[in-house]
């Protein structure tokens, strides 16, 4: 499978090359029978490495209206065409085959090169999200369309790779391409799984809870007990502070900075998170979204985390990042063709003025 | 020699005409009874960092005007890059936290060191915001937040975010190397051991040209003082940079009130004209 073809799945599913997807619900816990585990402290234990990787996706594809779960023949195609398309991608491709041989356009802003994302280098996930057992059509649960409310008149969401002088400056680049913040918003709040990397570890200390993301290796420092702060600085991934009830830990976050505005909001934008043990393996995760500035309602929805196998290792993107350094080389390396292209014309023009005088 | 016996019996030694405290063992146990526990090991949840200057030059040092310095009429003057810092850009003076003052390096490693301190502007991965390994990252002049529970010890630095998670079961060799390498816990009594291994050769000890190479194995001791002071000690083993293992020992305390609060340090974008300045589209002058 080439990579416009993976690019193709991705795009059918719903999933955002660059973003994707994350979860909800202001729905309470489902009265199961599992009883959450405690840690030394008494709080309900969330240790562990753990990952949001699936096929589903944040909005829902309006094909399914308000239906909130899959039927089983839908799961079977979306998970067994993903597999199919996935098994086909690791076959062996003929070696002959040149980057300039790659398809000019494969969906998403990717091109020729670019198209270079293919099976062997993204992680996706391979099953539908399920929550409490069912499979879901979006993470958003509501308003029940499963889809972002409309926006308020005069809000624009600026998209991450259509962004003025491209190439001209590295601050004109994406964070992610600048190494400061992951690729769409997979530290959160709201976590939002991406193409890769959808590790994270959470620790927990009496006062402070730590969700380590893969990507990036950024650390969301949640104060237990805290108070926001009232200085009007806005940090990285917004200002969390978190409390206990019964088996959940409830996140709230403010103080977000514009730089990673999430869906366009981030001035008065709340996130409320809630995680709770729901099996051995499992965690759900619900989450709130609010600012009154960007939408009339809230909007909310709800995933499960499940164990991830192994550690999160170290993603070092800045001590890498020969990429920043090629985008804007060769920017002023098409810069400069374009010049020296101008200045053979420029020659025979001058010589005519010339020769009128 | 009366003098060298009193320095004996003091614990210190002489380095460069400055006395050097050498840890007194005895002091290295840990205040049982007076510190928070949790999973019945010392609890060192909270934030943490140094008070010294190990990071400027973990040897025993005296103020100076500068990291990197030229050739000037009467004595060395800072580099023409960093004049304009005037104080701000000199160095403060430290008593060292090498056990015995000096760093045993090869003699070929040791004028790689010297030369790493001409070129100090070019080669520090500190200047590029770069991950600092350990256990250089542990006595930055930033602090760190331990979170502990039974189970898990994790430390969140706030310097470019770095992080490090204590495995107390070994995986085995680390599969890959790393900036902030692999990390294997066990307890000995109070005190947590900490082997770091599978680091890169692209991390310093400092400021001041110190460096090791990829090989390099530190085996770190966290010994609780108190509530609020650990001792902290790192023995360093490289046989390609240095004769015979080596020491470090400091003592790291925790912040408390307002201060206890990780705050971050994202650098990577504060060196983005450094690293890239020269590449936009109109080059500042």
């Amino acid at each position: 499978m080439n990579a416009n073809r993976i690019t193709a799945l991705l795009a059918g599913l719903g999933i955002s090359a660059l973003a994707a997807a994350a979860v909800f619900a202001a729905a309470t816990v489902p009265a199961g029978a599992y009883k959450a585990p405690m840690n030394a402290y008494g709080q309900p234990d969330l240790e562990g490495t753990w990952t949001n990787a699936t096929l589903s996706v944040l909005e829902r594809p309006k094909e399914y209206g308000t239906r909130k779960v899959m039927t089983p023949e839908e799961v079977k195609k979306i998970e067994g065409g993903a597999a199919e398309l996935f098994a086909a991608d690791a076959a062996p491709r003929d070696p002959k085959v040149k980057t300039t041989d790659l398809p000019h356009e494969c969906g998403l802003g990717f091109s020729g090169a670019g198209c270079g994302y293919n099976a062997a280098w993204i992680d996706p996930g391979s099953t539908v999200m399920r929550v409490n057992g069912e499979p879901r059509t979006s993470f958003i649960t509501d308003p029940p369309d499963g889809r972002l409310p409309p926006y308020k008149p005069g809000v624009t969401v600026p998209n991450m790779f259509m962004r003025a002088h491209y190439g001209e400056n590295p601050e004109n680049q994406t964070l992610a391409e600048r190494c400061l913040t992951s690729f769409g918003y997979s530290a959160g709040p709201v976590m939002l799984p991406l193409l890769y990397n959808n590790n994270y570890e959470i620790a927990q200390s009496k006062d402070t809870v730590a969700i380590v993301v893969e990507m990036v290796h950024d650390v969301r420092i949640i104060h237990i007990g805290g108070k926001h702060r009232t200085d009007g600085e806005r940090p990285w991934m917004g200002d969390s502070i978190g409390w206990y009830e019964g088996p959940t830990l409830v996140v709230e976050t403010t103080n977000f900075p514009q730089e990673t505005a999430l869906r366009g909001a981030w001035k008065e934008l709340t996130v409320t998170e809630r995680f709770t043990r729901v099996g051995p393996h499992r965690i759900l995760y619900q989450f709130k979204v609010q600012d009154p500035t960007v939408w009339d309602i809230p909007w909310s929805g709800e995933y499960e985390f499940s164990a991830a196998k192994g550690r999160i290792f170290e993603y070092a993107c800045h001590e890498g990042n020969y990429a920043l350094e090629g985008i804007l080389a060769g920017a002023r390396a098409d810069e400069a063709a374009a010049a020296n292209k101008t200045a053979k014309a420029a020659p025979a023009a001058a010589t005519t003025v010339i020769k009128k005088q | 020699m009366q003098l060298l016996a009193l320095m004996t019996l003091t614990g210190s030694v002489a380095v460069m005409g400055r006395s050097y405290a050498e840890p007194n063992t005895a002091a290295h146990k840990a205040a049982s009874g007076t510190i928070d526990r949790v999973g019945g090991h010392p609890n060192f949840s909270g934030v943490w960092s140094v008070m010294n200057s190990a990071n400027w030059n973990i040897e025993p040092h005296l103020a100076s005007a500068g990291l990197e310095m030229r050739p000037g009429p009467v004595v060395p003057v800072p580099a023409k890059a960093i004049v304009a810092l005037g104080a701000v850009g000199s160095v403060p003076a430290g008593m060292g936290v090498v056990e015995g003052g000096t760093i045993p390096y090869k003699p070929d490693a040791l004028a790689k060191r010297q030369d790493n301190q001409k070129h100090y502007l070019q080669r520090d991965p500190e200047i590029k915001c770069d991950l600092p390994g350990v256990p250089r990252a542990n006595y930055m002049s930033l602090p760190f937040q331990i979170v502990q529970s039974a189970k898990t010890f994790l430390i969140s630095y706030e310097y470019a975010g770095a992080v490090r998670d204590i495995l107390f079961e070994d995986p085995g060799p680390a599969p890959i190397d790393s900036w902030m390498g692999q990390s294997v816990g066990k307890w000995d009594g109070d005190t947590l051991v900490v082997t770091v291994t599978g680091m890169t050769d692209g991390t310093w000890f400092d400021r001041a040209g110190n460096f090791h190479s990829g090989d390099m194995k530190v085996v770190e001791r966290w010994t609780p003082m108190n509530e609020n002071t650990i001792r902290y000690e790192a023995e360093i083993t490289d046989p390609a940079t240095f004769t015979r293992p080596w020491k470090m020992s400091m003592l790291i305390y925790r912040r408390l009130g307002e201060d206890a609060r990780l705050q971050q340090f994202k650098c990577v974008e504060f060196v983005e004209e450094l690293m890239y300045g020269d590449l936009r589209k109109e080059p500042l002058k």
